[in-house]
């Protein structure tokens, strides 16, 4: 790094997220109290972190540098990347290894990472696009010059200037539930490119969505891969998993990292979690144990892999489940939607999803890491 | 809160970015004797909470009101009264 460097883009802070730096940087928080408390990016890569806002470096400059916690590197983070640039500015005057992290929170919600997450020999391949600052994951399944489109994230130009840059033309989006943490970017990408929009009848629940329902199976180039739908019923009425090549199954929020997707948005709590029950057991479980399970969230940083994607084991994914009998199984998963609240924008995410609410303050309402899993008892 | 009647000073913060409004509120500030108003009127949404945050925090300020309103551009205005300490 030159001595002039006082800037870092979200990819590469992405990559010192992940611990690819090293260093064991302090990540300078200068947001107010409030923001600073809501979201943040986290990763193995950052030890320190501090919230001292920019205005307390503006009312008294010795003052807030005393609650700056000692490390030889600094990334300054602020709501758009310029009250950041301004205290960074400040750290440097002061002797201080300091980098402003370019357009701030806004770069960060709106970052996706690409990660290969097919094997070579497979004949097609799978690209994950994990949104760190929110936890989602969202697919793109490429066979030959086709592509099908997975979970998209209202960020479409990340989708089209990648599908682009591989010369591929994307033949469906699919959504495999219909979304309650984010606003999904699959409508408007599918009617962007010409190509039909999938979710499932139980899901669209009779909006007036320009979607088609989720065919038994997507033909991708000629038949060169298979994707399979798997009805999975439980976190929505419409979930939907999806095999790929017999090897890969995107789980949507059914099965995910530490879990499985709550069972209680549709206020009906009980029955859902009995069809959860049976997509695990008698749907999922049938599957083979060696199925790589590529999910639609993760909970934590932590979750990713040193190359920054989460893929996981089918057979210790449902080893981790809460319970294997029926009867314990309902129990505990009632008992852990009681203890884990269902966040209150929710409903309005739902709406904005069936085209129905208002676009507005969209950003207020993505603020906030995912709270799709119950967390199983195991994990 | 309501809006102080009487206004000893204004400040334009219209067009300016975070963290140049209030920056410039503590300098204005700074040069307005104990008990003055100072009405800071902006166009970055982030000064609200930031304004609540700083005057929370500082002692030389107190956040009497804040207002928003539609600007003759047709951008929002917040609108920001702070008596000095």
């Amino acid at each position: 790094m030159s001595a002039e460097t006082t800037v870092i883009g979200v990819p590469d802070f992405d990559r010192v997220l992940l611990g690819e730096g090293g260093t064991q940087a302090c990540l300078l928080d200068v947001r107010n109290p409030i923001d600073a408390l809501r979201w943040r990016p986290e990763g193995p890569g950052i030890e320190g972190y501090a919230n001292v806002p920019y205005f307390d470096f503006i009312d008294d400059e010795d003052e807030a540098f005393e609650r700056v916690p000692d490390a030889s590197l600094y990334y300054v983070l602020c709501a758009k990347g310029q009250s950041s640039d301004y205290v960074a500015g400040l750290l440097r005057d002061r002797g201080l290894h300091a980098l402003n992290i370019e357009h701030g929170m806004n770069g960060w919600a709106a970052y996706h990472r690409a990660v290969r997450v097919s094997d070579s020999s497979d004949g097609f391949t799978i690209y994950q696009f994990a949104r760190p600052a929110k936890g989602c994951l969202s697919y793109l399944v490429v066979a030959g010059k086709e592509a099908l489109l997975v979970d998209c994230s209202r960020y479409a130009d990340v989708y089209r200037a990648f599908a682009e840059q591989l010369g591929v033309r994307v033949v469906g989006v699919v959504d495999t539930h219909l979304h309650a943490d984010h606003v999904s970017g699959s409508a408007g990408i599918a009617k962007e490119l010409d190509a039909p929009y999938h979710l499932a009848d139980e899901d669209a629940q009779g909006s007036a969505l320009d979607r088609v329902a989720i065919p038994r199976s997507f033909e991708l180039e000629d038949v060169n891969v298979r994707v399979l739908s798997i009805p999975v019923p439980g976190h929505t009425l419409g979930s939907t998993a999806l095999s790929v090549g017999d090897r890969y199954l995107i789980s949507g929020d059914t099965l995910l990292p530490d879990g499985v997707g709550r069972p209680d948005l549709g206020n009906k709590a009980r029955e859902w979690t009995g069809l959860l029950y049976e997509s695990l057991h008698d749907v999922l479980a049938k599957l083979d144990p060696r199925t790589l399970v590529l999910p639609a969230h993760v909970a934590s940083s932590k979750q990713y892999d040193d190359k920054g994607a989460c893929v996981r084991q089918l057979g210790d994914l449902l080893s981790k489940q809460p319970a294997a009998d029926r009867e314990a199984f309902l129990e505990k998963v009632s008992s852990l939607v009681e203890s884990t609240s269902q966040p209150p924008e929710y409903a309005a995410i739902r709406k904005v999803n069936l085209g129905e609410g208002a676009a507005a303050k969209i950003e207020e309402l993505e603020i906030g890491v995912n709270r799709c899993a119950l967390v199983g008892a195991e994990s | 809160m309501p809006v102080p009647e009487t206004v000893d000073e204004v400040l334009d913060a219209s067009g300016l970015q975070c963290p140049l409004p209030l920056a410039k509120t503590a300098k204005a500030l700074n040069g307005l004797a104990a008990g003055s108003v100072l009405k800071v009127v902006a166009t970055d949404e982030g000064s609200v909470l930031d304004f609540q945050s700083w005057a929370q925090g500082s002692g030389k300020c107190e956040l009497l009101a804040q207002e928003k309103s539609a600007g003759d551009d047709g951008k929002t205005r917040y609108i920001h009264y702070l008596k000095r300490k």
